[in-house]
């Protein structure tokens, strides 16, 4: 009898016991992805345009939030500014026809991903590339890079479920590690050579070389004042993705420094309107330091795979101070 | 004398008979077992929990395995404390929700318990960024006053977040799980209960047909004192293919 009662009370514990039970559920094993799905790329590209389109006519740099960063966030500010200095009203960037979406890896933050496309009024297709901080951070357009003529994006290695980040001092199985890479052209552009071992000759050192040497002509052969010129790897930092041939796509920003030193008693230096409205003088009597950002896309070879190409690049002033 | 002995045949069939009735049982049992897993051990089609926001916590969450819970999809409606406020709900990646929530007070929901939701509440911070100004978010929905999200189910780990502005808690989330209904095992209690009951019962009807006959002839084990003759005639009939009552049968 008492057995029997020992039992029953054993039932109805174990039936208390299975009905207070908790339920949960068996998350199921991660999927290889991208850490940005193309939906949600797209939903950045997205919120980054609604912000341009917002700050842009306004001429209001504060409305760009923070769906711009980096360099690209410098530039903007910079550019609205002068607009409003000179009030002149800018047209926003046209969304970006996307052909190609560069989704890394699950990765710790900072995360990138790149967008490949064409925006009606460039001339040539671009390349987005945007950066998320933290977790706590958005997406925001780091930077907008337009590919130089005859260039192409590399295939990237696992497209579809993310491709692999590279850390910036990774060499591992390249011909120089990511931020190697991006110092040494740093130095190449201040030399103003166009023709180092390392790297392929491209139409952007060209171009920057050229400038350079113009203005020294046109300022130091007169004996009005001297220029010297600095790029450096910039704070705002790279990004490194294997490519499919071992290689990897790197873009990082650099930054640039020109100084002009005016000969005491030769008179002033004038600027141009733009660089004039950034600086807030029409002309320099002393000095003028003029800071640019510059983003460049290269595409690093594997080891033994020849010399480093630049595919991409941007350049745009951020500050003038002068006196 | 062995012919009218009442103790062979018993002993003959009984196991037979005895086995047919077990596995009759088994199948009665399985069925029966079916039967309760779609009546009264059936699954609700839906598991509702309500959780209200609590002050200073200024989401609702929940771990991955609660909205992991068993089912094609959860829906999830999130009301403001005020109907003019905007309302947030979106799911992401387990790991990049933690990263985004880090040590933000929240009401933390990590699994259910009937109808109620069994509830946690990690992290100390007070408010956190506006979570639709993030991009952690594989699925998010906002609306003024409340915003509802169905989020089916998918392979990885997700966690679902319900807020306000990141500093406000929600006054109310419902979690509604739509639920399996039964399982890959109810149709398999059905069909293996089925058919053991079955051949149960023609196992039981064939031990009751063959036992007049059998009682009527020459007990098993007579022919143990026969001449090697029955011993060869016995070695033409294969066992494997003559249940014993028929080979019992054949020697009478």
């Amino acid at each position: 009898m008492r057995r029997r009662e020992f039992l029953g009370a054993g039932v109805v514990a174990a039936a208390l016991a299975a009905c207070s039970s908790v339920e949960t559920g068996t998350p199921t094993a991660e999927p290889a992805t991208p850490a940005v799905l193309p939906g949600q790329a797209r939903h950045v590209l997205e919120q980054v345009d609604a912000a341009l389109a917002r700050a842009v006519p306004a001429n209001n740099p504060r409305l760009l939030g923070t769906r711009l960063t980096g360099p690209a966030s410098r530039e903007w500010n910079a550019r609205l500014t002068v607009a409003a200095n000179r009030k002149q009203k800018l047209t926003a960037p046209s969304p970006l026809q996307v052909r190609r979406l560069i989704l890394p890896a699950v990765n710790p933050w900072p995360r990138w991903f790149m967008a490949a496309g064409t925006s009606s009024g460039e001339p040539t297709p671009v390349l987005r590339v945007f950066r998320s901080v933290t977790a706590r951070n958005p997406y925001g357009l780091w930077s907008e890079l337009s590919l130089l003529p005859g260039a192409s994006l590399p295939d990237l290695a696992s497209p579809l479920s993310g491709t692999p980040v590279l850390a910036p001092g990774d060499g591992k199985g390249l011909v120089a590690a990511p931020s190697a890479v991006v110092a040494s052209y740093a130095r190449a552009l201040t030399a103003g050579s166009t023709a180092t071992s390392q790297f392929a000759p491209d139409q952007f050192r060209q171009q920057v070389a050229g400038q350079t040497a113009a203005d020294r002509r046109k300022l130091g052969v007169a004996g009005i004042a001297s220029v010297s010129n600095q790029h450096r790897p910039s704070a705002d930092g790279l990004v490194a993705l294997r490519t499919q041939d071992g290689g990897a796509l790197v873009v990082a920003a650099l930054e640039q420094l020109y100084d002009v030193k005016v000969r005491a008693g030769s008179g002033v230096v004038s600027l141009d309107p733009d660089l004039a409205a950034l600086a807030g003088a029409s002309s320099v009597g002393r000095s003028l330091r003029r800071t640019s950002v510059e983003t460049v896309a290269f595409r690093v070879p594997p080891a033994g795979g020849g010399v480093v190409t630049v595919i991409a690049a941007a350049k745009a002033d951020v500050s003038a101070v002068g006196s | 004398m062995t012919l009218l002995s009442p103790s062979t045949p018993r002993s003959r069939f009984a196991p037979a008979r005895l086995a047919a009735v077990a596995v009759a049982l088994v199948g009665a049992l399985l069925l029966l077992a079916a039967l309760a897993r779609v009546t009264v051990w059936a699954t609700p089609s839906h598991t509702v929990v309500r959780v209200a926001g609590q002050a200073g916590k200024p989401v609702v969450d929940t771990t991955a395995a609660a909205l992991a819970l068993d089912g094609p999809s959860v829906r999830v409606t999130v009301r403001a404390p005020d109907p003019g406020q905007n309302v947030f709900v979106g799911v992401g990646r387990a790991g990049d929700v933690e990263a985004y929530l880090g040590n933000a007070a929240r009401t933390e929901v990590t699994g259910v318990r009937g109808s109620d939701a069994v509830l946690a509440t990690p992290g100390s911070e007070t408010s956190l960024p506006e979570p639709g100004g993030v991009d952690v978010w594989a699925l998010a929905m906002t609306g003024r006053g409340s915003a509802t999200l169905v989020w089916p189910r998918a392979d990885g780990s997700w966690r679902l977040v319900a807020a306000v502005d990141g500093a406000t808690p929600p006054a109310e989330v419902v979690l509604d799980w739509q639920r399996e209904h039964g399982s890959a095992l109810t149709p398999a209690l059905f069909g293996v209960g089925g058919l053991l009951l079955v051949l149960g019962l023609v196992g039981i009807g064939a031990t009751r047909r063959r036992r007049s006959p059998v009682l009527g002839g020459p007990a098993p084990g007579t022919d143990l004192r026969h001449d090697d003759e029955a011993d060869d005639e016995d070695d033409d009939v294969p066992v494997e293919q003559t249940p014993a009552p028929f080979r019992s049968e054949r020697r009478s």
